[in-house]
Parts: C-alpha cells; structure tokens; sequence
C-alpha cells in the first residue's frame, strides 16, 4: 500500500457518515458495504493501519467492481475523490502485482495496431465501407476544419458502426469540414490511463497530438465521451500542459448545428429520455447540448428521469466493469432503465456507444419494451430527405 | 469453516454470506468516530423465515448478533464489540408490502430506505413526516431501531409515533407478530412500541406497520435572524409556549454560518449570533396567522430582520445553509462528534448557554446547531482526536453536556439512541431501578444476551446498584 501513501491523508478524512451509499449505482444493487465509497476507503485506511497488508485477490475485485462514475465524489460532504483513490489502488496493484491478462492484451494491441481489439489497422475503415451509397469523397487523412475521431469501439464493433455512420451523414448534410484519420487513428489511450498504465498512455498522447499538428488541425470532434474524456482531461494532465487541441464531444458540436438552423428536421412523434453518459455529463458538464439537440427536433417530447445531469446514474458500463464483473454490470444497467421506464418514454436517447451497448443488456436482461439510440442515430433519423433511406 | 458456519451459509445461499476479511473490515463500523471489531460473518437474509433460522442457529451455539440497515447510526448503536459476531444485514428486504389509504397506514419490509419509502407516499398525496439527516440512506428497521426522528419533529414526533406494529424475530429464532392496523390499541402491553429504540437489543425487526398522514395543504419557510444567541433561544421558547407548533424550528449559531459562509456565500450577516429557521405547515389560512405571530414574538426577542420565503426557491435558498452543516463541518475537522441533549422546551435556552460555557472551559471547538422546536439540541465537536490531549477534553465537554441536559430535566439523545457513546450516563439519566426494568425486559427477551450485547447502559452501573 506504500504507493498509495500520497493518498493517506485523503483516506482518513472519511468520517464515516455514509452519505455515498445513495450516490453509488452498484451500493443500489447490492446494498454491499465493501462496493461503496465508505467501505473501499475504510479498506485503503486498513492498508496503512496494519488491520490488513497488500492488495489481495478479494480486495482488487472489489477495487474493480466500481464504475468510476464520480457519484460519490461529487457527493462526499468531505469531498474525498474515491475515484482517484480507486484508480491509484488499481495502478498500484498492477505495480505490484502485474497486470491482468485482460490489460496486457490491451496494451499489446494499442502499442503494436493502435486499437484496443487488436485488428489490424485496414479494419478501422470497415464501418464506412459497410455504408449506404452518398458519401463519395469523405476526406480521409487530409486538412480539414475537424478531425472526426471515431474511436475504437464504434470503428471496429460492428453493433456500434451505426453510430459514426450517422455522425457522417449528418456532418456532410451539414457542410462540415472534416477529415477522418482512417487507418492512422489510433487509440486515444483510455483504457491505459485508468487502468494504471499511465506512461504507456502518454507515448499514445504525444503520437495522436503529432498526428493532427502533421495535418495541421486544431480542432477534433468525437462521439465517444471517454475519448472526449481522455483528450480533454487527461491530456493536458499526462503531458502537463494545455494540448493546443480545441475537442469537442458530437453534442456539442450537433448544438451548435442546430441552433445555427443548419439540420432541417422532419416531424417526429418521439417520447423521449435522455441519459447523461458519465465523461461527458458528471466529468464534463456538457448536460445542456444533448437536450437542446433533441428538443430542436419537432414532435420529440423528452421526458426527464429521476436521477439527471450531475445526478444521473451511470449505467453500468463504466470503470471496465462490464469487463470485470457482466453480473454486476447488468444489474446496474437494469436499474438505470427501470428508471428510464418511469417516464412513460419509448426510446432511451444517450450519447455515448457503451451506455448504449449496456442499457440495451439492462432492456434485454428486464425484458423491457424501451429502445436505446444514440443521439446520433436519432438526429439523423430525424434528418430532412432521411425518410427513404 | 466450523459447522454452525455450514448451516448459515445454507440459510441464505451464495451471494448473501460473506466472510472475506477484506469484507468484513468493512462491517466494523457505523458514522461513529470509533472503530468497533472486526465480526465474523455478513449474512443478507431475504425473508423473516431465514432470519428466524439464522437466530436458532445463533442462540444455539451463543454467538453475538448485529442486525445492521445502512450503518448511519452515530453513537456507536451498530459497531460490533466482539470478534465472533453475526451481522444480519437486512438491506436485501427491501420491499414496500403496502401503502394502504383507505386505512392510512403502510406496512414495509426493515430494508426499505427512508426517502424511498417517503417519496413513495407523497406521490399517493399522503405524509410520512419523520425525516432524519440521513434519510436518503438509513432504512426503516433502523429508524425503529432508533426511534429516528428530523428536523419535523418538532410538530410531528419522532418514528415511535407512527409505529402501529412489527415483525420481529426473537433472540431463539421465534416470530413475534404484534400490533395491527389499528390507530387506538389498548390490547396489554404494547410490545411494537417497546421495540423501538431498543437498537436491535431485544429483537431484529424484520416488517412494520406504519401510520400515515394526510399531505398538509400548505407550508411556508421564513428566516429570523438576531443579534444575541439567547435572545433566539428566547424567542423559541415563547413561540411554544404561545401555543405555536412550527413543522420546523431550526437554530444555527454564528460559528455555524461563518463555516457554511466560507465554503459557499449565504448572504447571512456574519456578525449575528443566531439564525432561526422556521416552517409553518397546515391549512393556507391558519398558517398565514401562525407565521404573522411568530415574526410579533421575535420582535419582541430584538430580532434583527426577518424574512418570509416567497416561493420554493427562496424557501430552498434558506435550507440549503442548514443542509449543507455536515458536509462543511466534515471539511474544517478531522472528527466531527455530534450530540444529542434534549431538553424540557423552557430550558433550551439554559440548555444553549451551558453548552457555550463547557466548550469555553475545556477549550473546545463546538458548533451549534438545534432542532430547537422540540428541545433537541446538536453541538457538534470539531476535532482532531489523533490529538491525545484534545481528545481527553473533547471528552470531559461531552459528558459534562451530557450531565448538564440531565440536570435540566433533559434526556441524553432525542433521536440517535444511546450505543456504546453515551452507555455510561444512563445511570444518571435511570436511575437504578430504570437500568434495572431494562434489564429485567433484556433478560426476559434475550437470556443469553446475544442481542447486539454491550450496549445501552453499563453492566458495572448496573452491579453496584443492586
């Protein structure tokens, strides 16, 4: 526990009250002690006070069993970061005990095809191949205005290739200049910076940094939140200086599009919710875009949640949970959308490919007649001469 | 695994037992500032039926039993004193059974959490009014527990008011069903109301009846601000004894808005020595009237100004200070100690300048704080007890105020029970034949002393009184 040690003091400012328990999306389900705030920083002071050595088995399950959300932190009337405190925890074990087989395959890849799954680089075109005719002349690895980072998931998961399919569709009905990286995208280094590898994330920083100053771009754009996340958080963090980059998340970016009058919509008699992706939402204060993107759409009703904006409930696919403990990660997806179910709403907008991917497990695993969109998917649904597609 | 520990593990199943150290550190504790052992086990049983088997077991073999809700008490009402203990945590019996309005009654499992469980009946217009800090976390057991009660207390009383009848499973595994439905009962001795308060010592409540209220037609918060702490306190004790029973009558002293003023502006004078909250609730017109003498008795108390909230975001303004107590007095100390003296309603203000005058003698940090309506006062102690010497004065303050509360009539908690923290003043407070009933209804109830042993009152008090 002695890497933890900047930590300590931190640790011992809990006072115990108990308050994260109605904050944590996994306490909810399991109103297990060890899985909120409270409990894993009573184990860290555990570590230091001698009631308990090193970081077992048990002890980094339930390390790994937190979504990272920020929940409690937000929270914590002594406003202790328990996120960090769990990230640190995660990175130490690794020190001391080596990296999990799943990490290791990941870093494997990053570092030697620049993706998480580890295709090779030609497969990060696929999703625009697979897409319908009227894209000719997409810029690819050229100057432009933006580059449209894509992301891992979405480029190289078939069930996710809607998602940058709309945003192109939309960015090309809107005149938006942009280019794709194609093949030279490269992971943005995420998964390595919270999984306590934080020097093989910055040798990603600095080469996708390179990439956009080679084009000479200084704006990005993406519609994944991590990735947005990690560029706008971690960046300037692991390099220790401002990036010069401007990121933008797609919503913001939408906004603005539709304010500008620049996405002519059809009529939609769409019930809406909207879920608050956790890195765009609680991380990154961007609440206002998403609603104001779907309330620009006429006909769409959108019907508020219980728990929304700093609020909002994560849906169970943050922090690798989905990859560590898929129960535990249902569970909480379940929860999420008996929340949504409450508004009466027909379709759960989020904008964020992994929230999709686990509300659509929490719908599949409560058998619940709810559909999940992106809201990229759904703007461009929603697009003027879109009807016939 | 020894063989009592087979048959636990049979009760619940995988998934509701744990044994893990790493765990169980983590069921060592309550929002106490004192650590307790390290139990054995953490069972989650999901029906009466598994904690009935789980007691047998216990009572068979000898072993301690916690019944654990969220673990927000702050007297050290939970935290297990021996390394043997059972924890049944009864989170997992989390169901609303029924919200009855043709009766006005609920009936909810002990798991239930206390907000879930309000917001469920407001949405049927109807008022469950305890209300305790903690209410977004703590369950209903463990309100019953501790006869929790809030800042409502005031005009509604704490939970034993609205306790109608429990489930609760004795010390050797029986079920004990009691009470009814029934608003008046006068059917012998009314077991349901002895349970509450008798933090999980003479039985695990497992269901309870509850009564319910109609929602009150109105409510209105208004903000009284004075010069002199004692004049506030003045200007309480007349609002009662002129008859008004505000929903709310919360006080703040000046340490207390200076804190909250540091960490987020609250346009509230810094040189005031007192801030009263106040709500009035009931029918619109009543309360137009209650609130219109309410501001005549504080001006008769050299209030300096007053201040009625126009609509629910002022209102929500002026809570927003009191709310956000805890939060910032976790940030200014290392330890936050809160107590809980009660005091006839006429001795509050008494009460406010004994506290004052102990903290100024033991040299420590105290924050006031009151429900003031009902004579429940809150100081809490900011402090770091790493400190041995602060510590030792921390603790002479404490139980000087406690000894003080008594003097004045006074009880030692009005809502957060008694636990290991306060166990030593209840000879003072009982007497010897009060400790000595208790424990005749402890021993009737739990022969093996099994029921979450060593707390409430001390066992030696007890031996040299007789």
């Amino acid at each position: 526990m002695k890497e933890l040690i900047s930590y300590k003091d931190r640790a011992f400012k809990c006072v115990r009250c108990g308050f994260c328990q109605y904050h944590c999306p996994v306490y909810t389900v399991t109103g297990f002690e060890p899985l909120v705030a409270r409990g894993r920083l009573e184990v860290v002071k555990a570590g230091f006070d001698g009631r308990m050595t090193g970081f077992s088995e048990k002890l980094m399950k339930r390390m790994n069993q937190c979504l990272l959300c920020g929940n409690c932190t937000q929270n914590c009337p002594p406003a202790i970061e328990t996120d960090k405190i769990v990230e640190a925890c995660r990175a130490a074990s690794i020190k001391e005990n080596g990296l999990p087989e799943q990490l290791k395959s990941v870093q494997k890849n990053i570092s030697e095809v620049g993706n998480i799954t580890g295709d090779q680089r030609a497969n990060r075109m696929l999703w625009l191949k697979n897409i319908e005719a009227g894209l000719e002349g997409v810029k690819v690895n050229r100057p432009a205005e933006y580059a449209y980072f894509a992301g891992c998931v979405p480029t190289l998961y078939p069930s996710a290739y809607n998602i940058p399919q709309s945003f192109v569709r939309i960015l090309k009905a809107a005149n938006v200049d942009y280019t794709l990286l194609g093949e030279e995208e490269n992971c943005c280094g995420y998964p390595l910076a919270v999984g306590g590898l934080p020097e093989d994330a910055l040798k990603v920083v600095k080469k996708n940094i390179q990439k956009l100053k080679d084009l000479g771009i200084k704006k990005i754009v993406t519609s994944c939140p991590s990735c947005y996340h990690m560029w706008k958080e971690y960046y300037p963090e692991l390099l220790g200086k401002e990036t010069g980059i401007e990121v933008l998340h797609s919503t913001q970016l939408l906004a603005g599009l539709a304010s500008e009058g620049k996405l002519k919509f059809r009529e939609m008699s769409w019930t809406v919710t909207y879920h608050d992706p956790c890195d765009i939402g609680r991380k990154s204060k961007i609440f206002d875009e998403p609603r104001d993107v779907i309330n620009s759409i006429p006909g769409v009703t959108l019907k508020e949640m219980k728990f929304i904006r700093e609020d909002a409930r994560c849906c169970g696919g943050g922090g690798n949970l989905e990859m560590s403990d898929p129960n535990l990660s249902g569970l909480v997806a379940r929860d999420r959308v008996k929340q949504a179910l409450e508004t009466g709403a027909g379709i759960i907008v989020t904008a964020c490919q992994q929230c999709k991917r686990t509300l659509q497990t929490g719908v599949r695993l409560s058998r619940s007649r709810i559909k999940v969109m992106d809201i990229c998917e759904m703007v461009a649904e929603a697009l003027m001469g879109e009807s016939n597609r | 695994m020894n063989s009592y520990e087979e048959k636990l593990k049979a009760i619940v199943g995988e998934g509701n037992y744990f044994k893990d150290h790493e765990d169980l550190l983590c069921y060592s504790y309550d929002a106490t500032y004192l650590t307790g052992k390290t139990p054995s086990i953490v069972l989650f049983p999901t029906t009466t039926g598994q904690v009935s088997e789980i007691m047998k077991v216990a009572y068979a073999e000898e072993i301690p039993v916690i019944p654990r809700g969220a673990g927000t008490c702050i007297a050290g009402n939970y935290m297990p004193i021996d390394n043997r203990t059972i924890v049944i945590d009864l989170k997992r019996m989390n169901k609303i059974v029924e919200i009855d309005r043709e009766n006005l009654t609920a009936t909810v499992e002990a798991g239930v959490i206390t907000l879930d469980f309000s917001q469920a009946v407001d949405k049927m217009g109807l008022f469950y009014p305890p209300d305790p800090s903690s209410q977004k976390n703590s369950t209903m057991g463990g309100n019953v527990a501790l006869n929790a009660g809030g800042p409502r207390g005031a005009k509604y009383g704490n939970t034993l008011a609205y306790v109608l009848g429990l489930e609760v499973v004795l010390a050797d595994g029986r079920i004990l069903k009691t009470g009814s439905k029934c608003l008046k009962q006068s059917s012998g001795y009314n077991l349901a109301k002895l349970f509450v308060g008798s933090e999980g010592t003479l039985g695990i409540v497992t269901r309870v009846i509850l009564k319910l209220l109609p929602k009150p037609e109105a409510k209105k918060t208004m903000l009284a601000i004075f010069n002199k702490l004692d004049e506030a306190a003045q200007a309480v004790s007349e609002i009662i004894a002129g008859g008004i029973i505000p929903a709310t009558l919360e006080l703040m002293d000046n340490k207390m808005i200076a804190l909250v003023d540091q960490f987020k502006p609250t346009g509230f004078p810094l040189d005031a020595e007192a801030i009263l909250i106040i709500e009035v609730d009931g029918p619109a017109v009543v309360i137009n009237d209650d609130l219109n003498r309410i501001i005549e008795i504080c001006n008769r108390n050299g209030v300096r100004t007053t201040k009625t909230a126009q609509n629910v975001q002022e209102a929500e303004k002026i809570w927003e200070a009191r709310r956000s107590s805890y939060g910032v007095f976790t940030r200014a100390a290392q330890n936050v100690l809160t107590e809980d003296i009660t005091v006839p309603r006429n001795k509050f203000p008494e009460m406010m300048r004994r506290i004052r005058e102990i903290a100024d003698k033991y040299q420590v940090n105290v924050v006031c704080v009151a429900h003031a309506g009902d004579g429940n006062t809150h100081p809490a102690i900011l402090a770091d007890l790493r400190n041995e010497d602060e510590k030792e004065r921390v603790e002479k303050a404490m139980e000087e105020t406690a000894l003080a509360g008594i003097e004045l009539g006074g009880c030692l908690s009005g809502e957060h029970g008694i636990g290991v923290v306060k166990k030593n003043w209840m000879i003072h407070e009982h007497g010897a034949v009060g400790l000595a009933t208790m424990q005749s209804i402890k021993q009737a109830l739990d022969p093996k002393n099994i029921l979450n042993p060593g707390k409430l009152w001390n066992q030696e008090d007890l031996k040299a009184s007789k």
